[in-house]
């Protein structure tokens, strides 16, 4: 693992989509650690708790979770000024009309559907890591 | 030709000049033989010695004939006196030459008419030596002057008989009877005469005699009869003296025919007196009828003159009849109605008319005004006109009483004829005297047209009895109030008159008014009125009318059956006792309301029956005012019995509340449960593909860690395993799409069908390269609908055409439209692929169901239902045609 990646914030729930996204990654050779949230609060109080916590480069954030749920993990990402940059691609099973609208909506910067089909998935995942962390530009780091 | 006489000495004998005499001789000789007059010398005893050609021609002979004759013996017997007379004279010395009118007889015997002229020349002892005679032809000249004398005579006979016939005729028509024809015939017989020696003539005639006053009886008469007149009747003339030739010569036979001639003339004369005298006593009769009558008569020439005129006409005039004969109609007519006159006649000579009547002024000869009533007809001979007959009746009486009664009303003519009333006086008799202008509005005759005949003859033939007994009435002295009769007019339609009639002495005063229209509204408004009355008593709806005082005065036969009351038991009751109790004061609030002037329509009113039931009816209700508009007369209220509908309504008002609340119910759990399918397809859509991506993806992970510890058998089923939770999401898919087609809210737009048809097969061709289909897109293709749905719609449509053209040889995908009449459009999508068998084509569209197997064509069978499902939001259908093996073509139609 590179330390001086920044990592990517999974939020997931399931522990099966945890660990194929997990495979996934690894199998697109994304060597950025991978840290996991398994719920929304989780997430939030990892992104906006103690300043030494590693701000991610990515979040990879599902919509359908326990306690607080994707969008609004998505809507108090942006109210921060301090998440407020932050890419947050939302990857979920869903491809319903309104949670397309909500991501959208609420700032998502991409809307990833995980396909049944593994392979499928793997290609997704490595097609997001080439663009996010590869080719994109990050947001400029903003201070608190 | 004259007469040549020779110059004394000219011819001398002397001897001396021989050569200048034989010069002479020869010039002489040369006339003498060519001289056109016929020169001889002959000897004292008349015997010719020398003749030249001329005479030779003239008097047939030779010349050596003539030598052995004399001329004596040649000369017209007639003339050979005066010849031998003057000869002697010339042979005495008396005279030296002569000229004469002499006839000779030629050789053939005839006569030759010459002028002879004879000269001598004699001896110087004074004895003629020789003669000469010049002969010149004037048979030319006598025959001339023979003709002259014929013509002369003739003339003067022409003249003669001109004369006399002249006579004859003046004398015929001067003469008054045949004594007195006679006696003037008589004294121009003379006259017209050849012979002066004519001295008198005799007619006798009818027993007269008239004689000239030389007329005696000698044996030299001429004398005729005039067997016309009678036996006795003579015409002698008689002569003085007696003439050698009176018996058989020219003259006496003209003188006879003369005489014959003015005994014709005689007769005819007399003839026409006589027949003169017998029309004269036919008249006599005549002029005893004309002058006898009562009336006047005149003939008038055609140009106006007075022909003949009766004692009353001339009396009627001031004039005498002779006077009257002198003047024209024209003269005596008075000049403002001469016109009229004059027209009439014109219409007469032209035959226009044959006889016409006018009253009209005559001016008697005092100046004075008499008025007649004149006819007037036409004598015609042979269709020539000859004189009118004229019948003059004196009206004055009449004018003046009709006279003196416009001087009287002269003052009054101005109301009389500014009034609208008709305005008359009349007489007993039936005659107008006067009427005013408004006559001839209201009727349009003139008034001359109505006043020239009786009125009665203007009445209706069904009021003339009732008219003559409001006249009797009024020549009894009394008046005549309201009496109503009918006057034609001149278009023919009849008016209505309303009279006041009064008298006055023998005049009737009487004013009338036009009431056709009084009458004709009063007719209308009768059987308006009829009409309501039957329209009010057989009306289905009840109908009530009561007077402000809140009693009935009328109560139809509907009303009678609804409230089972007859009527005479309602009527000039109080309306109250219409009302049941617990809602009579309500009621007659409501009335009451009515009543002061407010509207009241569709009030429901209950009214009670005799048998103590209610029945409910619905008013209506209006106001009666008086003319002012203000005096409420009646108030007429009409009914509906509604008691029935009523509790129809009531039930109906109940069973709409049930249902109401029930639809709220039903809505409610439709809601609810609309909202659980929100939840539910929401909760499948995210979590029931996780346990299939856990399957799929640890099936995958299982093959690519432990791959090498399992057989071949074992990583087949975990194909099959990846391939069902495959399978398994794309159904998931779907069903969410159908679920989704079905809830989503609708947002109708225009769609460009052609250009999404292209994109899509655009999609479905990047999908798979390596295929080459066809595509035939018809351009211009629009829809209306949501376009969300319409593009499932052709997407699942041209996804099938893709997915089913996949293992032909020359796929083909088509799309086109066809708009129908009632405005959609039907979008097609035809291939050429595997088609089906019609007889499953009820199965196509439900959800689910497939014709074919998932290894041959994959897919999850819903597509075709989610197509139905957008067909069917948009009011649209599908349907579907195709044949195993051909192809198939799946049609949706949609709002255009």
């Amino acid at each position: 693992m590179n330390g001086t990646m920044a990592p990517i914030l999974l939020v997931e729930d399931n522990p099966d989509d945890e660990l194929l996204t997990l495979r996934a990654l690894k199998k697109a050779n994304v060597l950025n650690d991978v840290i996991v949230a398994h719920d929304g609060q989780e997430a939030l109080d990892y992104l906006l708790g103690p300043e030494d916590n590693r701000v991610p480069h990515i979040v990879l954030l599902d919509l359908k979770l326990p306690k607080v749920d994707g969008l609004e993990v998505l809507t108090r990402i942006r109210a921060s000024n301090r998440t407020r940059l932050l890419p947050v691609i939302i990857l979920t099973s869903s491809k319903e009309e309104s949670d397309l609208l909500a991501g959208y909506s609420k700032g998502a910067n991409s809307y990833i559907r995980k396909p049944v089909d593994f392979d499928q998935f793997v290609v997704a995942v490595q097609t997001l890591g080439l663009y996010w962390l590869l080719l994109n530009e990050d947001p400029p780091r903003m201070e608190p | 030709m004259g007469t040549a006489r020779p110059a004394q000495g000219r011819v001398t004998s002397n001897a001396d000049d021989v050569s200048a005499l034989s010069e002479n001789e020869r010039v002489l000789s040369a006339l003498f033989e060519h001289s056109n007059v016929g020169m001889s010398i002959t000897s004292p005893d008349k015997g010719w010695i020398r003749v030249n050609r001329s005479l030779e021609r003239m008097l047939g002979y030779t010349e050596d004939e003539l030598r052995s004759r004399t001329w004596t013996e040649l000369t017209h017997p007639d003339d050979v006196d005066a010849d031998n007379a003057q000869f002697a004279r010339m042979l005495s010395g008396e005279i030296d030459g002569y000229g004469l009118d002499q006839r000779f007889i030629r050789k053939d015997g005839s006569v030759l008419n010459t002028l002879l002229s004879v000269t001598c020349l004699r001896t110087p002892g004074g004895d003629i030596e020789f003669t000469i005679a010049h002969l010149a032809d004037t048979e030319e000249r006598v025959k001339a002057e023979r003709e002259r004398d014929q013509l002369l005579h003739s003339q003067r006979e022409r003249i003669k008989e001109l004369r006399t016939m002249h006579g004859v005729a003046e004398v015929i028509s001067n003469a008054d009877d045949v004594p007195a024809v006679a006696a003037l015939v008589v004294e121009l017989l003379p006259d017209g005469m050849q012979y002066p020696e004519i001295t008198g003539a005799r007619i006798s005639l009818e027993g007269a005699t008239a004689t000239t006053p030389l007329f005696a009886e000698t044996p030299w008469m001429l004398s005729a009869g005039c067997p016309g007149i009678d036996e006795s009747c003579q015409i002698q003339v008689c002569y003085t003296e007696p003439r050698p030739d009176a018996d058989e010569g020219p003259f006496l036979a003209e003188e006879r025919t003369l005489v014959e001639w003015v005994a014709t003339a005689l007769t005819e004369g007399v003839r026409r007196i006589r027949g003169a005298q017998a029309v004269l006593e036919q008249e006599v009769e005549f002029r005893g009828t004309f002058e006898q009558a009562a009336v006047g008569i005149a003939h008038v020439s055609t140009e106006g003159r007075f022909l003949r005129v009766n004692g009353r006409l001339a009396a009627m005039l001031g004039y005498t009849p002779e006077e009257l004969m002198a003047l024209d109609f024209q003269t005596i007519t008075h000049p403002d109605d001469l016109g009229a006159d004059l027209e009439l006649v014109d219409k007469v000579l032209s035959g226009e008319i044959e006889h016409y009547s006018l009253e009209k002024r005559y001016l008697r000869k005092d100046g004075s005004i008499l008025w007649i009533n004149l006819t007037v007809g036409l004598v015609r001979e042979d269709s020539t006109p000859r004189f009118f007959v004229s019948v003059i009746e004196d009206i004055s009486e009449r004018k003046s009483t009709q006279q003196a009664f416009e001087e009287k009303t002269e003052a009054l003519e101005q109301f009389f004829n500014v009034t609208l009333d008709l305005l008359c006086v009349a007489d007993a008799s039936g005659h107008f005297l006067q009427l005013n202008a408004a006559w001839e509005a209201q009727l349009g005759y003139t008034r001359d047209e109505l006043m020239a005949g009786r009125f009665f003859d203007f009445i209706h033939p069904d009021d003339i009895e009732a008219t003559a007994g409001a006249v009797a009435t009024l020549v009894g002295q009394q008046p005549v109030m309201s009496f109503t009769n009918r006057y034609r007019c001149r278009d023919g339609s009849y008016r209505w008159l309303d009279w006041r009639s009064a008298p006055v002495g023998e005049l009737i005063y009487a004013v009338a008014r036009d009431v056709t229209e009084e009458r004709e509204a009063q007719e209308q408004l009768r059987q308006t009125t009829a009409y309501l009355e039957s329209l009010i008593s057989y009306a289905n709806a009840p109908i009530i009318v009561w007077g402000p005082d809140g009693k009935v005065t009328r109560f139809n036969h509907a009303f009678e059956r609804l409230t089972n009351m007859k009527a005479s038991r309602v009527i000039g009751k109080d309306l109250s006792g219409l009302f049941p109790e617990e809602t009579r004061e309500a009621s007659l609030q409501q009335i009451a309301r009515a009543a002061a002037g407010e509207s009241w329509e569709s009030v429901e009113i209950p009214i009670l029956r005799t048998d103590g039931t209610t029945r409910l009816a619905l008013w209506n209700s209006a106001n009666i005012y008086a003319a002012d508009g203000e005096t409420l007369m009646a108030v007429i209220a009409q009914g509906q019995d509604i008691t029935a509908r009523k509790a129809a309504e009531d039930a109906l008002r109940e069973l709409t509340r049930s249902l109401e609340d029930h639809i709220k119910l039903r809505t409610r759990a439709l809601s609810a449960s609309n909202a659980e399918l929100e939840a539910f397809a929401y909760s499948v859509s995210h979590d029931l593909r996780a346990p299939l991506r856990s399957i799929d993806g640890f099936s995958r992970a299982l093959e690519e860690d432990f791959g090498d510890k399992l057989d071949p058998q074992a990583l087949d089923y975990l194909n099959r395993l990846r391939a069902a939770s495959q399978r398994m999401a794309a159904l998931i898919d779907d069903l969410l799409q159908l679920s989704r087609l079905t809830r989503n809210e609708m947002n109708s737009q225009k769609i460009d069908i052609s250009a999404l048809s292209e994109e899509i097969l655009d999609q479905l061709a990047q999908s798979e390269p390596a295929r080459h289909v066809s595509v035939e897109i018809a351009p211009g293709l629009h829809a209306t609908g949501d376009p969300t749905l319409v593009t499932v719609a052709l997407q699942n449509l041209l996804g099938n055409a893709w997915k089913f053209t996949q293992n032909v040889e020359d796929p083909r995908i088509s799309v086109s439209g066809n708009i129908t009449a009632e405005g959609q459009i039907e979008i097609s999508v035809t291939d050429n692929g595997a088609g089906f068998d019609m007889a499953y084509v009820d199965k196509l569209f439900r959800p689910f169901q497939r014709l074919h197997r998932a290894t041959e064509y994959p897919g999850t069978g819903i597509g075709l239902a989610n197509v139905q499902r957008v067909a069917h939001r948009h009011g649209g259908r599908v349907w579907a045609v195709g044949e195993p093996g051909k192809g198939s073509t799946f049609s949706m139609s949609l709002p255009s």
